[in-house]
């Protein structure tokens, strides 16, 4: 798959457990689609909001913010989600006042098994058409599949109503591969890795969904030749020797990973070496990605 | 106080922090370090890596404390994992009222479709274990390893919002329109119901919102007490023999996640003992760099050229460690424990954290 392929879906959806990079590499991803002409939207769902504060600008909130030429980005709350959904369907602002204001149904909503995951993804679908590509930052694995699976879950227990129909086109819209793919992100350690094996296969038997491109963060290139390093032994300080197990799990685990799925695309997300993290980072990883893609 | 008194004194101990900073790790080698010096431990993890589950004897998912064989030890080390699905169902068996209550619930479509998946109910269960697990006499000290929640300290109002969901009185109505407003004396407001109720129907069909409700109503009926469970977990948190562990790492994103976690644990009137900096980058000291001098030239320019580009690292990570030192507050420690040259998923791994514990 090469970058402008990925760039030509519509959905991008980046998952992958907790602590990963998965905001980073959205981020690099929406950088390069943006630079390459594209009107993207990076979608945080529900979160302590992190793009805005990797480009040092105000939080964004719930509303739709240009952050870097051709770049928006969003942060997607399910409570206001759901307020504008109620309205656009009852089309009476003092009636859905009525509905929100209530203590009860608040709630109602907040508890209810798996409404805020449909009123984000929801929120999500209605935001595909204004944009040319849309890059959701998704919550980490569980949660992700838990999320990608709510449309079919509620299109299949509602029998009637604009809930159900729109249930039924967000699923749609999920499964065509022609417009939506999703990508993890994931780190050559031992944890991430399994995470990312466990993800695929549950996205395939609980979603029938498959997994595109997988993004290795933090891959480290070796420095120091096996011999060499074998001149060095003991005298390697500390710090060299935290590297080192870094650029031999970068290979074994690649290895296994492309061994688990030979046939997707593989992208190595370089390790920095850098003191603080911002546009000038993002920007360099976001090149490393056009290259390798 | 310091990390070290924190494990000998302490009652619980809740590790919390932002997904992939090693909380599962660090809560594992705390319990044992504990145990190591004479107490009765148990750790209640979420997630862990399998080889540390081996490690730990959880090779089963079982939502029962199991003992961890520790050779020359004066005290005991359990390890419990909890699974949500199954935790919810245990909860369903040993409360419902009766075998067919309890059958009713467990098949009930929807309740497994989403017993998993009821917003918080991780958070819920983790609440539940703590408060069960802290009734039982034969531990001395509870280690929490909380699951990696988006928002912060969601589980501390997990217990709350279970019991706002399952009394909901909005349930009730979806079950008995009629009766909950002459019941509740809420006649007045009838409009006002009628009004809700129509939207709802509108949107997803009455069935369907029955089916849920029923499903929410029976769970309520079967819990039962969950206010009063609620506040119960709620005092214990508070309580002086409680404290938190906030885990972070020392990337930026991370730090960030840590001060706003740090500051929702005072909001909450909450014990905050200190920071636990994992992997932190080791520093190249003067000693290692005097025994690469014997190295051949231009191995020697090679490694120090590799010691240069590292020094960033050693830079970012002591700085946020200053950060967290000037924000943690006057009481507050901040005990770091160095990246190692190996991956922790046995007891011996854990035993080279504990080097650092202290």
């Amino acid at each position: 798959m090469s970058l402008s392929d990925l760039f030509s879906k519509k959905l991008l959806i980046v998952t992958g457990k907790g602590g990963v990079g998965k905001t980073t590499v959205s981020l690099a991803l929406a950088l390069a689609a943006a630079e390459g002409g594209k009107k993207v939207l990076l979608a945080e769902i529900n979160s302590e909001e992190q793009v805005a504060h990797l480009l040092e600008r105000e939080p964004t909130g719930h509303r739709e913010v240009e952050l870097l030429p051709s770049l928006w980005s969003i942060n997607i709350k399910p409570q206001e989600a759901f307020r504008e959904y109620v309205l656009l369907q009852i089309r009476l602002k003092s009636l859905t006042r009525a509905v929100f204001g209530n203590r009860l149904v608040r709630n109602f909503i907040e508890g209810t098994p798996g409404l805020a995951d449909l009123i984000s993804i929801g929120k999500v679908w209605s935001l595909v058409d204004p944009y040319d590509l849309v890059i959701v930052d998704a919550p980490s694995s569980g949660h992700a599949i838990a999320l990608l699976k709510i449309a079919s879950i509620v299109g299949g227990a509602v029998r009637r109503g604009p809930l159900k129909t729109h249930a039924d086109e967000i699923d749609q819209l999920l499964h065509d591969r022609e417009k939506t793919v999703i990508a993890a992100v994931t780190l050559p350690e031992e944890l991430p890795v399994t995470e990312l094996f466990e993800t695929e296969s549950a996205l395939r038997n609980q979603t029938g969904l498959r997994l595109g491109p997988i993004f290795l963060n933090q891959h480290l290139d070796r420095f120091f030749t096996d011999r060499e390093w074998e001149t060095i032994g003991s005298r390697a300080p500390q710090a060299i020797q935290v590297q080192k197990m870094r650029a031999d799990h970068s290979e074994f685990y690649a290895e296994r990973i492309q061994q688990q799925f030979p046939n997707q695309p593989l992208i190595r997300v370089p390790f920095l070496f850098s003191t603080s993290f911002g546009l000038p980072e993002i920007e360099h990883l976001s090149e490393a990605i056009e290259r390798s893609l | 106080m310091n990390l070290t008194e924190a494990i000998l004194k302490k009652k619980r101990l809740v590790l919390c922090g932002s997904g992939g900073v090693g909380k599962t790790t660090l809560a594992a080698a705390i319990a044992l370090e504990a145990a190591r010096r004479g107490r009765r431990s148990i750790v209640l993890t979420i997630d862990p890596a399998r080889r540390l589950a081996s490690a730990l004897g959880l090779k089963e998912l079982l939502n029962e404390p199991k003992e961890v064989p520790l050779s020359q030890c004066q005290g005991r080390l359990h390890a419990m994992m909890l699974d949500t699905k199954r935790a919810f169902d245990h909860l369903i068996r040993k409360y419902a009222p009766s075998p067919s209550a309890c059958e009713a619930i467990l098949e009930n479509r929807l309740y497994q479709e989403m017993s998993s998946m009821i917003s918080g109910s991780q958070e819920y269960m983790a609440m539940e274990q703590l408060y069960e697990l802290n009734s039982r006499p034969e531990f001395d000290l509870l280690v929490l390893d909380t699951p990696p929640t988006r928002h912060a300290l969601d589980f501390l109002d997990a217990p709350q919002k279970m019991a706002h969901l399952t009394s909901s009185s909005l349930v009730k109505f979806f079950l008995m329109p009629g009766l909950f407003a002459s019941r509740t004396g809420l006649g007045l407001l009838q409009k006002g119901i009628d009004r809700v109720f129509e939207v709802f129907d509108r949107l997803a069909g009455l069935n369907f919102l029955k089916d849920l409700s029923r499903m929410i109503s029976l769970l309520g009926d079967l819990l039962g007490g969950f206010h009063q469970r609620a506040e119960g977990v709620s005092q214990l948190l508070k309580s002086e023999t409680t404290g938190f562990l906030l885990v972070t790492g020392t990337a930026s994103i991370t730090i960030q996640d840590a001060l706003f976690f740090r500051q929702k644990i005072s909001e909450a009137g909450l014990p905050f003992l200190g920071f636990l900096v994992n992997r932190v980058f080791p520093e190249v000291t003067r000693s290692e760099m005097q025994k690469i001098a014997g190295l051949p030239g231009p191995l020697q320019n090679k490694l120090i050229e590799a010691v240069d580009r590292c020094r960033a690292l050693s830079l970012r990570d002591q700085n946020a460690i200053q950060v967290l030192k000037k924000m943690g507050g006057k009481k507050a420690f901040c005990q770091t424990i160095p990246a190692l040259a190996e991956d922790v998923h046995n007891l011996e791994g854990l035993m080279r954290i504990n080097e650092f514990l202290s």
